[in-house]
């Protein structure tokens, strides 16, 4: 792709989800603006249950914590990885690349991606969490480190974009798209990229959807203030797998 | 109702089938000696009825068995091709699914979960269904015939399933095999017979409930010690002085039975007897006895598995690998087309490669299966079949719901010394039971129907 077409699909994003890629251009990657993105993304702020934001030394290494985003019903898991995650190109639903505009925080290791199964569309809920980041390598998938979907064992890599490493997935999680702000060393959640799956995934569960947060309430967007905490307080069950 | 005990069919029975055969030997212009040698009656007439299917003008891709292979095959072709104009013949009015069956079959999941409808199928995924029975294929002319009528394709692809084959449990006589079919079904094709085990269940007073393991690649390894687990689960809540008599063919099962062993050591010490190196010889119906090598075995109630085939249709048209007991396919390993025929293609459990015989590796395959279709459309190749691992779950406690996890992978490689192709299947067993695990057993099956029947993923 050439610069000059690279950058008019750049100026096309809209203004959050194009400032968080500026970061990746900025730090000397290429970048490749994703055919998707969310329009009109909410910003919102991470905070802990308490109501306190969440500040990226507050995130332990290795954190497998889930919050909201872009909609009430929708999960999203946040990972603190140990190394630095640098931008990552990757291909979407329909084979198209796009630039994973890597990690952020003071270590650039903090990343986040929807927790719904680009395979089957299986995501975490209060019952259950199919999708979790595990740092020990597990026995099945011989992979340490990722984010596997217990449903039918998708494994994707949370250092690379959620690139798919084994099982049925084809294409990579979509990626929420986060802020540091380095004063504060507080976290927002700003954008997605990568494959849309949110038509699909409210039509698959919408009753259960409705029933957890809202008859209308589960597929607005976010806003303010989100509320992010460890997967194995928010689920009752954490499938490991 | 409590199965009739010992007796044989009575005079009423015979009676009414004898006026039955009459009725049909007059309708189709056969003529019927008592006693049953019937001449051969002219075709039916459907047969030269054009079926009532939208012609799009465009390549026509005709898929016969809407089961867990045939419904992903026709997904994946408008996924990979939206123009191409896909047919899924299906002979049954609704969707009946075999797994998660044992949860229901104790009352543990509702019917709903089981049961989705074709029309949903087609309509999401814009194909059409055709609701209609498969009698014939005629590969020169390209044209399958069902009762609805005739349709041609531009590529065909079976997913018919499986069959039973009675005589090799030493059966071999069609009426007596019918016979037994009805009296103690397998339950392990989609649909009326897993009813009717549920209402054998229902109705099991005491005494001993027989399952058997069949020898053979048999559909779904592990299923039938499932069963015995939901059924034993059944019998330990409800307080029912009875036991399942699992007979297995199998020194050791033909998959890593840890967990599932666990599981009936702490939970059905009581409830379930598992005798194995049992070969099936003989079974007489009205005595309730199986002949075995290790003599007679009486049962109160049964659900005889017998060793299974490919599904009758193949043989029917020609395409079976008669050389072999079992009946399937006659395709090539690698590209799945028919030996000489490379626009007819078969999928699924039909299948004579000795990949499990399971729901998710139908799932899997199909999309090959749709891939080598499109891609020799397009003029191009494509390598053979190799999965990722992918999971799979066996319920082994229903309230609360727990299972053990196994991991399979299957495909073929190529094998240098030989400059061929080989079967390759790895597996891994997870043997904790859980209750985690019992939930991403449903959400396994509910994830996967999904996407069959209603999501455009
Ligand atoms: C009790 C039980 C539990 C199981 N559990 C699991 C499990 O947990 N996981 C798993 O992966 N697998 C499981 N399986 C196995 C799984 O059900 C099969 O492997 C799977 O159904 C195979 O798919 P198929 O499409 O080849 O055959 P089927 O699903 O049997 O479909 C064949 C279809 O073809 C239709 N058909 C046949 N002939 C014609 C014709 N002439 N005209 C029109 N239509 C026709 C039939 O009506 C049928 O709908 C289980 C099976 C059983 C019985
Ligand atoms: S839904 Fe996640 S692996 Fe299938």
């Amino acid at each position: 792709m050439t610069e000059k077409t690279d950058r008019r699909q750049f100026i096309r994003l809209c203004g959050r989800t194009a400032a968080a890629m500026a970061v990746a251009r900025a730090a000397g990657h290429r970048v490749i603006a994703p055919a998707f993105a969310l329009e009109n993304p909410p910003r919102v702020r991470l905070v802990k249950a308490d109501g306190s934001p969440l500040k990226a030394k507050d995130l332990p290494l290795h954190a497998n914590w889930i919050f909201h985003y872009p909609y009430h019903s929708s999960p999203a898991l946040l990972i603190k990885l140990d190394d630095p995650a640098p931008p990552t190109e990757v291909e979407d639903k329909d084979g198209k690349a796009y630039t994973w505009p890597g990690g952020v925080g003071p270590d650039k290791n903090i990343v986040a991606y929807a927790a719904i199964c680009a395979h089957a569309l299986s995501y975490d809920s209060k019952e259950t969490a199919f999708l979790n980041y595990r740092r020990e390598r597990n026995q099945m998938t011989g992979h340490g480190r990722v984010i596997t979907c217990c449903a039918h064992a998708s494994v994707y890599d949370p250092a690379a974009g959620a690139k798919v490493l084994a099982g049925p997935a084809k294409f990579p999680l979509a990626a929420v798209l986060l802020e540091h702000r380095a004063e504060t060393d507080e976290l927002f959640a700003v954008g997605l990229i990568g494959s849309e799956l949110y038509g699909e995934f409210f039509k698959a569960y919408r009753k259960e959807l409705r029933k957890a947060f809202g008859r209308s309430r589960y597929k607005k967007m976010v806003e303010g203030d989100v509320v992010a905490m460890p997967v194995k307080e928010y689920s009752e069950d954490a499938i490991k797998c | 109702m409590q199965e009739k005990k010992g007796k044989g069919p009575s005079r009423r029975d015979i009676i009414r089938s004898a006026g039955a055969a009459a009725v049909l030997g007059a309708a189709a212009g056969a003529s019927a000696a008592p006693g049953g040698a019937v001449t051969a009656p002219r075709p039916p007439r459907a047969f030269s009825r054009q079926a009532e299917v939208p012609g799009f003008g465009k390549a026509r891709v005709v898929i016969v068995g809407g089961g867990w292979s045939g419904l992903e095959v026709a997904r994946q072709l408008k996924k990979l091709k939206p123009e191409l104009d896909v047919v899924l013949i299906e002979k049954r009015a609704t969707f009946f699914s075999c797994p998660l069956s044992n949860l229901w079959l104790v009352g543990k999941l509702p019917l709903e979960e089981l049961i989705h409808s074709y029309t949903d199928a087609a309509r999401n995924h814009d194909y059409t269904w055709l609701h209609a029975a498969v009698v014939d294929v005629d590969r020169e002319r390209r044209v399958v015939y069902t009762d609805e009528g005739w349709l041609t394709y531009d590529f065909l692809v079976l997913a018919p399933g499986i069959d039973y084959d009675y005589a090799r449990y030493g059966v071999p006589d069609a009426t007596e095999a019918a016979r037994l079919r009805s009296m103690y079904p397998a339950a392990f094709k989609p649909g009326s017979e897993h009813i009717t085990l549920r209402h054998k269940l229902e109705n099991f007073e005491e005494g001993i409930f027989l399952l058997t393991v069949p020898p053979g690649n048999y559909r779904c390894l592990p299923a039938p010690y499932e069963r015995a687990c939901m059924i034993a689960g059944y019998m330990k809540e409800n307080d029912i002085k009875g036991k399942v008599l699992l007979l297995d063919v199998h020194d050791e099962p033909p998959f890593k039975p840890d967990g599932i062993n666990e599981a009936i050591n702490d939970l059905y010490k009581d409830h379930i007897e598992i005798v194995r190196g049992v070969k099936v010889m003989g079974i007489d119906v009205s005595r309730r006895t199986l002949h075995t090598n290790k003599g007679d075995i009486t049962f109160d109630d049964a659900a005889i598995y017998p060793p299974v085939r490919g599904a009758k249709i193949l043989e029917r048209i020609g395409i079976a690998k008669t050389d072999e007991p079992g009946l399937f396919a006659h395709i090539d390993p690698v590209k799945y087309h028919v030996i000489g025929d490379e626009r007819v293609f078969v999928g699924g459990d039909a299948r004579p490669m000795p990949f499990v015989k399971a729901g998710f590796a139908a799932n899997y395959e199909a999309g090959h299966i749709a891939r080598i279709i499109t891609n020799q459309m397009d003029g191009k190749e494509m390598g053979p079949l190799q999965s990722p691992g992918m999971m799979c779950y066996v319920a082994v406690n229903a309230d609360p719901l727990q299972s053990v996890a196994f991991k399979i992978s299957f495909g073929m490689v190529y094998d240098r010394k030989t400059g061929g192709y080989v079967f390759r299947q790895t597996a891994q067993a997870f043997v904790n039971r859980s209750r985690a695990f019992g939930k991403a057993n449903l959400q396994w099956g509910r994830s996967l129907f999904n996407e069959m029947f209603y999501s455009a993923l």
